[in-house]
């Protein structure tokens, strides 16, 4: 398996729907509107932003997929069940993915922001708090680390699928609280 | 916690005991628990200039902190001594003398400061600054001189696995039963073109409240000792209380005690 470096682009993508990310989950499958594709980045990693809708785990990028191939597809193609949807015969870029893996430290929407597609790096991923902080630690990383660093971050990255988040991770969210089911 | 901020100097140039006390009075007003001053007011004062200091740091619970010059320390001795006798003078029991040690020349200059004198070492500390952490503290446990953590060092250093908060805890650890003293701020990301080319290392005009309420926050929950924060920004005490204010306003019930 090839090593994620802190440098190693990765593009975070957002779940819009509950049917988005089954499709994610079972048919191992992601599409991005062909117009949109040029807000990706040519990487082998998506990450995933689940936004209010999951309930365990909203406002978060949890969960991180490899990426096997990637197609230019007409909607009907790939999804023919839905061959009545309005964009049935729209162009999308599809990924199928490989393994899904979960942050050991997940990375949270504090400050509220409108996020579809996203260019990052793995580097500043591991080292942000806050969503808002990305672009922010990505300019400091291009600055200090050095283009050929070949630390593979994959061990401490990640930890066994559904392993439970830290407590605080949303005990601290400011509006968390209220849309998450009390239990 | 006690916190203070970087820039707060009235003067950085040779002064008199009335400016060190109006230094101290600016903190103060501004609700600064930590007061940094810089080593050139570091002299020995007449006693009714000592008393006034004296009071003001009794009275309002200041911690003095003086950053010596970035040079290695033992080149320094006789400013070292002076600093030393300042915060003696004016009965400073828990002030700190902050020192930067090159990384090459680490062992050399620890046992060089460890060999000062108790009247000096008492107040001796040594910034984490571009250099390994691991080297750092087995020397600061060797020769009992505490680290200061700088959390903006140990970012620029883009370690892996990358863990501030283990490396605070450790750091910490090295104070004994002193109150371990944190130093906070932002990397400075804006473009100055090719003019400053010496920028890593810089810092912002304000703090990223975020990143260091969440680091404040879960060194608390890993029990770390109670602190005391200096925050290194441009805008200084506007910076401090900017933080302050968003971490009232935006943290966690659990962690309001840390900025009450
Ligand atoms: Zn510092």
């Amino acid at each position: 398996m090839e090593p994620i470096l802190p440098l190693t682009p990765i593009t975070i993508a957002l779940v819009k729907s509950q049917q988005d990310w089954q499709r994610i989950e079972q048919i191992n499958q992601y599409h991005v509107p062909l117009q949109h594709y040029s807000r990706t980045v040519p990487s082998s990693w998506i990450a995933f932003y689940l936004p209010r809708w999951h309930m365990a785990h909203p406002y978060s990028i949890h969960f991180v997929a490899s990426i096997q191939s990637v197609a230019v597809m007409q909607r009907v193609h790939y999804l023919p069940d839905e061959s009545a949807h309005p964009r049935a015969t729209h162009h999308y870029v599809v990924y199928t993915l490989g393994s899904m893996y979960q942050f050991r430290t997940p990375i949270v929407s504090l400050r509220w922001r409108r996020i579809t597609l996203h260019q990052s790096t793995f580097g500043a991923l591991a080292r942000a708090y806050d969503l808002g902080n990305l672009s922010h630690i990505q300019r400091t990383l291009n600055r200090v680390l050095p283009h050929a660093d070949d630390t593979d971050m994959h061990d401490h990255l990640f930890v066994p699928r559904n392993h439970p988040p830290d407590a605080h991770v949303y005990s601290t969210h400011p509006t968390i609280n209220r849309t998450l089911p009390t239990q | 916690m006690r916190y203070g901020s970087s820039r707060l100097a009235i003067t950085q140039q040779p002064t008199n005991g009335l400016r060190l006390y109006a230094h101290c009075m600016a903190a103060v007003h501004a609700q600064h628990g930590v007061v940094r001053i810089p080593h050139t007011y570091a002299h020995a004062y007449d006693p009714i200039t000592r008393q006034l200091i004296t009071q003001v740091i009794n009275d309002h619970a200041l911690r003095l902190v003086i950053h010596a010059p970035i040079i290695p320390p033992s080149t320094m001795q006789d400013t070292l001594e002076r600093c030393a006798q300042l915060l003696s003078d004016i009965a400073s029991h828990d002030g700190v003398i902050i020192c930067h040690v090159p990384a090459a020349r680490t062992n050399d200059e620890w046992q060089w400061m460890a060999s000062l004198p108790a009247s000096i070492t008492r107040y001796l500390a040594v910034e984490h600054t571009l250099q390994p952490i691991d080297a750092l503290l087995s020397a600061a446990e060797e020769f009992t001189i505490p680290v200061v953590f700088d959390w903006l060092h140990y970012h620029m250093l883009a370690p892996w696995p990358y863990a501030p908060v283990d490396v605070a805890l450790k750091c910490c650890a090295t104070w004994g039963s002193q109150r371990p003293l944190i130093h906070l701020s932002t990397p400075d990301t804006a473009d100055y073109g090719n003019q400053h080319r010496h920028i890593n290392g810089r810092h912002a005009a304000y703090l990223d409240w975020v990143t260091h309420m969440y680091f404040l926050g879960q060194l608390s929950e890993r029990r770390a000792p109670t602190c005391d924060i200096e925050v290194e920004a441009d805008a200084g005490s506007k910076a401090l209380a900017h933080f302050l204010a968003q971490c009232r306003r935006h943290g966690p019930p659990q962690w309001h005690h840390l900025w009450a």
